[in-house]
């Protein structure tokens, strides 16, 4: 696999900079660069965000745009409109104890972006020998009988689905258009969050798609994404072999090819970004722009339990003390120690109750976080 | 595709590979080549002088009965590990039909046995029953064909010396079949056989009794008694088998089937036409579903008897399982049998010779007068005995003790009978 042959143009990209992005976008947009997180984006010229629009802890500073001179090819239209957007959003903070003030629907949208993922598309020939095994669905009766002594053998007869697998070798000579891979590095935990757009309701590329949104810039250029082109190419050249074959199934599939008449072009993904703070950190949410899926940490307000549970154990150590105060009056007045009981009984139970909020806090906040950041 | 033609580790196909067809175009596809088709009806003619060669089990290969000349045959000795099939239709549709080898049927009006035999075979007697009333008609091409066969071994020419030896073996039998040499034509028979793989998995629950000795108080005085302490247990047993053998025709004694058995099945070979080449092949007649009930039945009862033992109490009530069967799978083969049949006083009976290990089994007539002489000498010292005793009980001890003594001869005597007179049954027996 390593004999592949390419023709891009985008090797050398990385040392050319675009000088005017507007002329090739159609949009005026300029780069620029987080500290924070070293992302790098293209913003609305007019209104640059004094925040990263990915990571919002950093500050931005322009940068020269390291991008190919032809603008996206095609782009995948928002189908979650604004509106839509904020009842997404709104259902999506229901249901938190505590909830911080920032961590509501109105709030998020106040924040909410344009956010656009790079994904290339890749067409090119295929011409190569492949192997593979191909394996095909066919049902076999297995036996199932049962004793007793009082009723004997019964016997019962299970169809069973089974695979027979065959090998298979041959030749390909194939061409494949649009062919999905990654534009990002870190585009495989982009796509965890985001979850999967469908690819066939793209459209070619409009400047309104970017318009007062930020455009993430691709970090994988056309040299650097080919080994997540070639998966691409050796996945689509599995599953034609296995329709060659006639087959349902295929594994092992190995090809050794040549590639000829690549050619990358950009496709954008539509999503949403928002952010919220807690405490001191930053909570960024995405959403797809496509399906409305929402993907972020739900935070609840660490604050405003242990106030809660202040004020809760405040009230039980003052009704513990009159109630005390009370008992001890009560051995010259007795009617003053049966209230003076009741409220040690009280305050001794709001006592237990007062750490339920910051514990339960705590335990939420613990559990709504990324498995990989507890 | 010219820059795709040079050789690398994906091409050129493996040996064996042959193109098929590709429902994609552009994709070319290379597959193992299918198993072949059955082969041209074969005849079997001598190279030389043109005379109908046939198997030789003695040498293990194609002979000339006129000009002697041998001819090699090439098929491979698989043993266990030849080709068995999964119970899928599919499998069965491409199981090849036919011998791979020009055939006519003999069908006996008599029993109603079918013999595939060489076109030129001259027979007019039916192996299994022996009756002349025969018919030859052309061979049907509507059954499985066999994928491997153990391969006569044992030489016909020996085998009469080796009949008529058996035949004068057991003081039961009538002397004049020490005489006999009237083995009507002895017959090379392939026998057909299924074989039957399974993996059961067993999952057994009963009430398993353990014995336990208590002492009571009764009648004023301490007695002992056996009692079973019943409590419920479960387990799982697991038994693999491996060619569970069913006979694949009802034309033969299944009695003197498992007489002549076992078949070392190690020696099974591709079924190469050449070894049926001058002998007679009888094509199956119970199909591979009812044989597969007699195995399942046969594997099952095994399998139930394997969790009994599991149990460890030769006590077990309300016992319930389930038999739970993988990996079943099946085979078709021939097995070598020489059968013959000789007239004895009016009566024709039945021999059959294990054509591998040339073990001999058969009915035999049996001479009643002897096995009657011999059960009453089993019976009348007991009887006597006991006759002597009952007359002398009222002398005292010495009549008491010969009746009991006469009794217990007695009973010894008539287990001894039984066992003698089914023996004698079992001899006649088809």
């Amino acid at each position: 696999m390593q004999e592949a042959r390419r023709q891009d143009t985008g090797s050398k990209e990385r040392e050319q900079a675009v000088t005017d992005v507007a002329a090739v976008w159609g949009v005026p947009l300029m780069a620029v660069h987080c500290a924070h997180c070293g992302e790098a984006h293209l913003v609305p010229k007019d209104a640059v965000p004094p925040l990263c629009p990915f990571c919002f802890q950093g500050p931005v500073t322009p940068q020269p745009a390291y991008l190919r001179e032809e603008p996206p090819e095609q782009a995948l239209p928002y189908s979650v409109s604004e509106r839509k957007l904020a009842r997404i959003l709104d259902r999506w903070t229901q249901g938190v104890r505590f909830r911080p003030a920032e961590l509501k629907a109105t709030a998020l949208m106040q924040r909410v972006r344009r956010y656009l993922v790079p994904l290339w598309l890749v067409d090119g020939r295929v011409e190569g020998v492949w192997r593979a095994d191909v394996g095909f669905d066919y049902q076999a009766v297995s036996y199932q009988d049962r004793y007793s002594d009082r009723a004997g053998w019964s016997s019962r007869g299970v169809t069973e689905g089974r695979v027979r697998w065959e090998p298979r070798v041959g030749r390909i000579s194939r061409t494949y258009e649009n062919l999905a891979t990654p534009a990002l590095d870190d585009h495989r935990a982009l796509m965890d969050r985001l979850g999967d757009f469908d690819l066939g309701r793209r459209t070619d590329y409009n400047p309104e798609a970017v318009t007062g949104g930020a455009v993430r810039i691709p970090s994988l250029e056309p040299e650097a994404a080919w080994t997540g082109a070639e998966t691409a190419f050796v996945r689509a050249a599995g599953a034609e072999c296995r329709q060659a074959a006639g087959a349902d199934h295929v594994r092992d599939f190995t090809l050794e090819a040549e590639y000829d008449d690549l050619n990358w072009t950009l496709l954008l993904l539509p999503a949403y970004v928002t952010w919220y703070r807690e405490g001191e950190q930053v909570w960024p949410v995405f959403i797809n722009g496509q399906s409305g899926r929402v993907s972020g940490v739900r935070r609840a307000s660490t604050r405003k339990a242990n106030v809660t549970s202040l004020i809760l154990g405040g009230v039980a150590l003052l009704l513990f003390l009159v109630g005390g105060l009370l008992t001890l009056l009560g051995t010259a007045f007795l009617p003053v120690a049966a209230a003076g009981g009741l409220m040690l009984i009280v305050g001794l139970l709001l006592a237990i109750a007062a750490p339920v909020p910051a514990i339960g806090v705590w335990v939420f906040n613990r559990r709504s976080l990324p498995t990989s950041r507890r | 595709m010219n820059n795709t033609n040079r050789p690398t580790a994906l091409w050129p196909p493996p040996e064996g590979f042959v193109p098929v067809p590709s429902q994609v175009a552009g994709i070319e596809l290379y597959a193992p080549a299918p198993e072949e088709e059955p082969e041209e009806t074969r005849t079997f003619k001598c190279r030389h002088c043109g005379g109908t060669i046939a198997y030789n089990a003695t040498q293990r290969q194609l002979t000339c009965p006129y000009c002697g000349r041998t001819q090699e045959l090439t098929a491979e000795e698989v043993g266990q590990a030849a080709a068995e099939f999964e119970f899928t239709l599919e499998t069965m549709e491409r199981r090849e039909y036919g011998w791979g080898e020009e055939r006519r049927e003999l069908v006996c009006e008599s029993c109603g046995a079918v013999v595939a035999v060489a076109p030129d075979a001259l027979t007019s007697t039916c192996a299994f029953c022996g009756s002349h009333r025969v018919l030859a008609r052309d061979v049907t091409d509507d059954v499985l064909r066999p994928t491997t066969l153990i391969p006569f071994v044992v030489d016909n020419e020996r085998l009469q010396a080796q009949v008529a030896e058996w035949l004068g073996q057991g003081w039961m039998h009538p002397p004049e079949l020490r005489g006999v040499r009237a083995l009507r034509e002895l017959t090379g028979v392939y026998l057909p056989f299924w074989t039957f793989d399974a993996r059961i998995r067993a999952d057994w629950k009963a009430e398993v009794g353990t014995r336990r000795t208590e002492r009571y108080y009764a009648d004023g005085e301490w007695r002992t008694r056996t009692v079973i302490d019943w409590r419920w247990k479960s387990g799982r047993v697991r038994l693999p088998i491996n060619d569970h053998l069913v006979a694949g025709t009802a034309h033969v004694s299944r009695v003197i089937l498992r007489k002549v058995a076992p078949f070392n099945l190690h020696g099974l070979v591709e079924c190469d036409p050449g070894y049926l080449a001058g002998w007679q092949a009888k094509a199956y007649d119970v199909q591979l579903q009812e044989a597969w009930e007699i195995a399942k039945e046969e594997m099952r009862e095994r399998a139930k008897r394997a969790c009994h033992s599991d149990t460890g109490s030769s006590h077990v009530r309300n016992f319930r399982m389930t038999a739970d069967f993988a990996d079943e799978r099946w085979r078709y083969i021939l097995l070598p049998v020489y059968l013959a049949s000789y007239p004895f006083e009016d009566r024709t009976f039945q021999v059959m010779i294990n054509g591998q290990t040339g073990k001999v089994a058969g009915q035999k007539p049996v001479a009643w007068l002897r096995v009657w002489l011999a059960i009453a000498a089993l019976l009348s010292p007991g009887a006597c005995l006991g006759l002597l005793g009952l007359l002398t009980v009222p002398l005292g001890g010495i009549g008491a003790f010969g009746l009991v003594v006469g009794f217990i001869l007695l009973v010894a005597g008539l287990i001894g009978a039984i066992f003698l007179f089914r023996k004698a049954r079992a001899s006649e027996e088809v």
